[in-house]
């Protein structure tokens, strides 16, 4: 396969990028804004004006401040102004997942499969929606794995010369987004160093080591220039970095209503685990936003992984797609905090391409017309679901029994309006 | 739209041309790149450094209350300093989130929260606002002894995660915000450093035995101030001489 995908692939994956791009934006302008939008923007001027990355998230990274705050600048206290970024990453993720993926199976359909899924998920959409940075490490993430497919499917490894540092910036700010953004790019370094040192290419070895340790680093570092501008010394910096760390690792919240559905084990084999947000607009309304997968392709990606792994033809033509997929979700699993929906925002994309990717092969057999069934009950479901992303759970009653899943939380909010 | 050619998966498909990177463009990357990081580690470290302010020579300043003492610290520049506090009391309850306005709908508004803070200053969160608004990038508390040993009692009972093996002292992390909680100043601090003085820390302490604490480092500090507690109910009036007792010998240290 070559590096350039063909004009077919690209017109339709635009127009799967342009379907995403109005599923998220679509009644923006009248979806009122959450509590962590409201003070995700307090946060964001408060870090860059006085270095305090407070009061919400402090222990996460920094990077969500500094673009919401430059959004702001152009856009104010607007929806675009303090989702900006997430509206934009969000349906960028969309193009670089079908981009990713065509190159990990070298198969232009199981990207565009791939780049669909994403468009239509629910919990992509609502979180592209929101100001928390979420969607933004799963970009940065997915740019990152993204450019490390495309130098190990180069036809010159010249191109690493552009691809790799590009990728290491990627990755920074994926890092500097949140930190299980590190999972995939330790997967990245590991197969770029396995290629090259089994091509006896070292010079390629110093190239990646330096791309994608000493540069993501430096990046990770620059988005700390507010927090030093308040006296700290990288000695503090250390010691900062680990006080956020051991905050992070050990914030839980009480596993309440939906705050219950707090395993990352049970993503892909309970419909319906979800999270909900709730806003009240300027004349009071309730607006509830629900983050559930659509059960038809979550409950999905569990035997696509398994025929993936199982078959061996497949398990060749996937072997990169599954190994950014368990390396990305596995160590979520594994966590011993808690780990709510909101962080599947950074795996699903990979889920989504081992999934796109075996329904691609499945068209190639006898299995086609059912599997052109599935994506037209895929879409006409997601399509049933959208109101759950854009903060209209509440207006369709054949919602109903999803957002009763939500629990107390939601009626203690609708009994406090 | 497929390429059904098969390679091994995990390497460079298909097999590279030679030449490929180049030791030239590998070494350069590499170094620029390294030499990029030691820059913005430098560069970092510099704009920590420039970004410190206080008052040029030792300062003593009696005040009554916290807000008055935080009206000290400002008035003398204080800005990215440690923060020393001989105190019983950490002052360390986070100001209410909701004093946040919470409005509903667009536009989003921003909030000047330093200003939301100092205005929602008392003797319950004067250390926490330090922190939160530049004034204080580090805490040291030093606590008198009996006073450190049932906190770190009660800590223990409730599994707090900062107690030290030896249970000598305690690292505080609030969210990334640390604070380090002792019976004596165990390091040096490094500049500018301010003293706080609080008269609760003479309800068991003594003059006597802070300034064996102290030393000679009193004079490292740019602005003392001793807070009489007159906000503390339970702050007897014998401590608050024992606060005055103190000022005098300090007084009398700088002027030496």
């Amino acid at each position: 396969m070559k590096m350039m995908p063909t004009r077919k692939f690209l017109y339709m994956l635009v127009a799967i990028v342009a379907v995403g791009a109005i599923l998220r934006l679509g009644w923006i302008g009248s979806q009122a804004p959450t509590g962590d939008d409201v003070m995700v923007a307090v946060t964001a001027t408060n870090y860059v004006a006085n270095g305090q990355p407070n009061p919400t998230e402090p222990f996460h990274p920094v990077l969500r401040n500094l673009l919401v705050y430059a959004s702001m600048m152009v856009f104010g206290g607007s929806p675009l102004g303090v989702k900006g970024f997430s509206l934009l990453l969000g349906t960028l993720l969309v193009g670089v997942t079908g981009l990713f993926v065509r190159r990990a199976a070298r198969d232009e359909r199981a990207g565009l499969f791939a780049a669909g899924l994403v468009a239509l998920d629910i919990v992509q959409i609502d979180y592209s929606r929101q100001a928390i940075q979420e969607v933004h490490t799963a970009f940065f993430a997915m740019v990152g794995a993204w450019l490390v497919v495309e130098a190990l499917r180069a036809e010159d490894t010249r191109s690493w010369r552009w691809l790799l540092p590009l990728a290491g910036v990627s990755y920074g700010l994926g890092v500097a987004s949140k930190f299980y953004a590190l999972s995939t790019l330790v997967l990245s370094i590991g197969l770029l160093l396995a290629s090259s040192w089994k091509r006896r290419k070292y010079d390629e070895v110093l190239l990646t080591g330096a791309a994608l340790v000493p540069l993501p680093f430096t990046v990770y570092l620059l988005t700390y220039v507010p927090w030093f501008r308040r006296g700290y010394g990288i000695a503090e910096w250390v010691t900062f970095q680990r006080a956020t760390m051991s905050a992070m690792t050990t914030h839980t919240k009480a596993p309440v209503a939906y705050l219950a559905y707090n395993k990352a084990a049970m993503w892909f084999l309970q419909p319906f685990y979800g999270y909900a947000d709730v806003a009240t607009t300027a004349a009071g309304q309730m607006q509830l936003s629900v983050a559930v997968g659509n059960p038809l392709v979550w409950l999905a990606v569990v035997p696509a992984t398994l025929y993936a792994v199982i078959v061996p033809g497949q398990r060749r033509r996937d072997a990169i797609l599954l190994a950014y997929f368990a390396t990305a979700y596995l160590p979520l699993v594994l966590s011993s905090r808690p780990i709510w929906m909101l962080s599947s925002v950074a795996v699903f994309p990979f889920a989504a391409g081992v999934l796109g990717s075996v329904a691609a092969a499945l068209t190639r057999r006898a299995s086609r017309r059912v599997v052109w069934a599935y994506v037209a009950v895929v879409i006409a479901t997601s399509l049933l679901l959208y109101p759950l992303a854009i903060g209209r759970a509440l207006r369709f009653p054949y919602l109903q029994p999803i957002v009763a899943r939500m629990g107390d939380y939601v009626n203690a909010q609708g009994a406090a309006q | 739209m497929a390429d059904q050619r098969s390679s091994d998966p995990f390497t460079v498909d298909p097999s590279p041309a030679p030449g490929g990177v180049g030791w030239r463009f590998a070494v350069l990357f590499a170094l620029g790149v390294c030499l990029s990081l030691l820059v913005s580690l430098a560069g970092a470290g510099a704009l920590g450094s420039s970004s410190r302010s206080a008052a040029s020579t030792p300062t003593l300043i009696v005040v009554d209350n916290a807000v008055q003492q935080a009206r000290a610290w400002r008035s003398a520049g204080v800005r990215g300093a440690v923060l020393v506090d001989a105190t019983r009391d950490l002052g360390y309850l986070p100001a209410a989130e909701d004093l946040i306005p919470r409005r509903t709908g667009w536009p989003v508004q921003s909030v000047d929260l330093p200003a939301l803070w100092i205005g929602a200053t008392d003797r319950s969160n004067a250390v926490w606002v330090a922190a939160r608004t530049g004034l204080a990038r580090t805490v040291h508390y030093v606590l008198p002894a009996a006073v450190l040993k049932e906190r770190i009692r009660v800590g223990r009972a409730q599994n707090y995660p900062g107690i030290a093996a030896d249970g000598g002292s305690v690292f505080a992390n609030d969210e990334g915000y640390v604070r380090y909680i002792d019976d004596e100043l165990a390091t040096p601090v490094s500049q500018p450093a301010v003293l706080n003085i609080d008269a609760s820390y003479f309800v068991q302490g003594t003059p006597a035995e802070l300034s064996a604490q102290l030393g000679d480092s009193l004079r490292s500090f740019k602005v003392i101030t001793v807070d009489r507690a007159e906000d503390a109910t339970d702050v007897p009036e014998a401590a608050r001489a024992r606060a005055d007792e103190m000022a005098r010998i300090i007084e009398q240290a700088l002027a030496r």
